[in-house]
């Protein structure tokens, strides 16, 4: 049973840690309140 | 606090140090870069100054609508004291760990792991990071008092004598942060707090919000402002799609903000969207274990309003309904950000992640030590999904300083303002670049900021506040914004000079390294690398001094009624807790030990 659950529960680690962690340190890069948005401050 | 949740280990009163702790953690963990040194964080709408000098118009005495009353009122008082720098530092950390705390006293009767595991999601999820990222600081300090508004709510339902005062200080608390803060919590108050008897018991509770909220209800009643537009409002501001899961999933897991440009990179992915959507489904089925946590109904009646309101204008038609609405009832136009009313659904969550790590730890026996692996991994899922709300949004939120001309144009509108003090009129500035009021300044590495001149610079200061979404120009509701723009319209420097001074405006502001378009005529009082100011001469007129006499005196009754109703509630607080003591004192005596 141990085995079962450390394999589920590393298993939704291992995919969130990849997915969120690769996306969000390639797009660490942009502000998030960009120069480019400045006056129309929104999100075109 | 929900009322069978003291039933648990630690019990009531324990773990609060616990709680403490973690909030404390993840505070550090999100404004890190921030709190290592001097300096703002200046992003969207967060602008603090080094020192804010006081005006009328922080206490929506001066005749305008007012935008962050009283709040800037607050801040004002408190930069007398201590620099600017450091009261952002202690608001933002304080708003973290008070909400983590709250968080975790509401669902006090958990064991400590399950409690960690609400105050994770409580604090770390799309919704505090896109009002963070937003800047909107004070409406993220409103959302992370609910936990307190909902223990305080509930706790007048199930004991009225001892409820009251704490529900009065969390309302007033919430309206100082933000009108939409204020209107949540009355809310949040009514569904969770109505009881049937007594009868009144529903109408007071009303009653307590609307004096709560009145320091800014007030003066918004009795603001000299054009027509609040809300034509193509709602739908500017409609929540939106981050993956291509579609906007429900995004709103199901507490994210959706209608400003794409700060959505972080993983809520683009639809596994990252679909496993924090699942997040919320295990907390779901958590609220099904035993024992079953009181209030449940409520709070999900709550948690599906605030779904319903976030998502209306995305709905077929919603949008267009709530135009129509808005048409007859200027006021709806405060539900325009519809997505910052989906934040009391999070209260939901609470009990339920708590209930579902409950669960997973209940089942730990041997040969399944592992289920220790589930109860941490629901403790800690929220950052996993969201790593871009760490360490100041992964290093995009920078520490800057305001440059040296700041404090020199301050100085000569000061002392201008001195000059004037025996006719108390005051002295009016408009500021260029007239195109919106976001800077991009370069000494703050380009990021689009709130204009910070109305904030630093004493006097009146004019500053262009359409808001360009989408395309849409939200047109300014001051009157005074637009005779400014009409004036500035002439093209020729002379002219526009002559016409700003017959608005009663003596100094013009030029921020550097922004196109400014045309500079009116005019003898140049500061010219440094970051600000030009020109003077332009006496003035035609004397600028607005503030409201009318009555409608100042309204709002100055109605903000002493407010302070009045805190104050008695506060003392009653006190009163009981050092009546608490003493009883706490005379039984540990009664058994022979020492109360200390």
């Amino acid at each position: 049973m141990n085995f079962i659950i450390s394999a589920v529960v590393g298993g939704l680690v291992a995919a969130a840690t990849f997915v969120a962690g690769v996306q969000a340190f390639q797009g660490a890069d942009q502000k998030p309140v960009s120069e480019t948005k400045l006056y129309a401050y929104s999100d075109q | 606090m929900l009322p069978e949740a003291g039933a648990g280990r630690g019990g009531r009163r324990g773990g609060w140090g616990t709680d403490a702790g973690w909030s404390v953690l993840l505070a550090l963990v999100v404004l890190g870069p921030l709190l290592l040194g001097r300096g703002y964080w200046l992003f969207g709408d967060m602008v603090f100054v080094p020192r804010q000098p006081w005006k009328d118009a922080w206490l929506g005495l001066d005749g305008s609508l007012p935008r962050a009353v009283p709040m800037d009122a607050l801040v004002s008082v408190a930069t007398l004291v201590v620099p600017g720098w450091l009261v952002q530092k202690a608001l933002l950390l304080g708003a973290l760990v008070l909400g983590g705390v709250g968080a975790g006293r509401f669902v006090a009767g958990a064991p400590a792991y399950a409690r960690l595991a609400a105050i994770t999601l409580f604090v770390w999820n799309p919704w505090t990071h896109a009002h963070l990222a937003m800047g909107q600081w004070a409406i993220l300090a409103g959302y992370l008092l609910l936990p307190w508004v909902a223990t305080a709510a509930t706790r007048v339902r199930t004991d009225p004598r001892a409820g009251w005062p704490g529900l009065v200080v969390v309302l007033v608390a919430s309206a100082v942060c933000s009108p939409s803060s204020g209107l949540v919590a009355v809310a949040t108050a009514l569904v969770l707090g109505a009881a049937r008897r007594p009868r009144w018991q529903p109408a007071a509770l009303l009653a307590t919000g609307v004096v709560a909220n009145l320091p800014w209800l007030l003066p918004t009643l009795v603001a000299s402002t054009s027509r609040v537009g809300v034509d193509g409002v709602f739908a500017a501001f409609a929540a939106r799609a981050e993956s291509s899961l579609g906007v429900l999933a995004s709103l199901w897991s507490l994210g959706g903000t209608w400003k794409t440009s700060v959505v972080p990179a993983e809520r683009g992915s639809v596994v990252v969207v679909a496993l924090a959507g699942l997040l919320t489904c295990v907390a779901l089925l958590g609220l099904r274990s035993r024992p079953r946590p009181a209030g449940t109904r409520r709070l999900g009646l709550l948690a599906a309003c605030a779904l319903l309101v976030a998502a209306l204008p995305t709905l077929p038609g919603g949008d267009g309904l709530l135009e129509a609405l808005g048409e007859r009832v200027p006021a709806l136009a405060v539900l325009r950000d519809s997505h910052r009313y989906l934040a009391p659904a999070a209260l939901l969550l609470l009990p339920g992640v708590a209930g579902a790590a409950t669960w997973a730890g209940s089942r730990v026996r041997e040969g399944r030590e592992a289920m220790w692996a589930v109860v941490a991994l629901l403790a800690v899922a929220p950052v996993l999904l969201l790593p871009s709300l760490a360490w100041g949004g992964l290093g995009t939120f920078e520490r800057t300083t305001y440059p040296a001309d700041w404090d020199r144009v301050a100085a000569v509108l000061e002392a201008d303002l001195d000059t004037r003090a025996t006719t108390r009129a005051t002295t009016r500035t408009v500021v260029l670049p007239w195109a919106g009021s976001y800077r991009g300044f370069a000494w703050n590495d380009g990021r689009a900021v709130l204009d910070p001149a109305p904030r630093l610079l004493p006097g009146d200061v004019v500053v262009d506040d359409r808001l360009v979404v989408d395309g849409l120009v939200v047109p300014s509701e001051d009157p005074a914004v637009r005779d400014v723009a009409a004036a500035l319209e002439g093209g020729d420097p002379g002219r526009t000079a002559a016409a700003l001074r017959r608005l009663g405006v003596r100094f013009v502001l030029v921020e550097k390294g922004m196109p400014s378009g045309t500079v009116p005529t005019g003898d140049v009082v500061v010219d440094g690398p970051a600000l030009r100011l020109v003077d332009l001469g006496a003035p035609g007129a004397d600028p607005r001094d503030g409201a009318g006499g009555t409608a100042r005196a309204v709002v100055l009754a109605g903000g002493g009624l407010t302070a009045s109703l805190l104050l008695v509630s506060l003392a009653l607080i006190l009163r009981r807790g050092s009546e608490g003591r003493h009883i706490d004192d005379r039984r540990c005596e009664s058994l022979g030990g020492d109360p200390a």
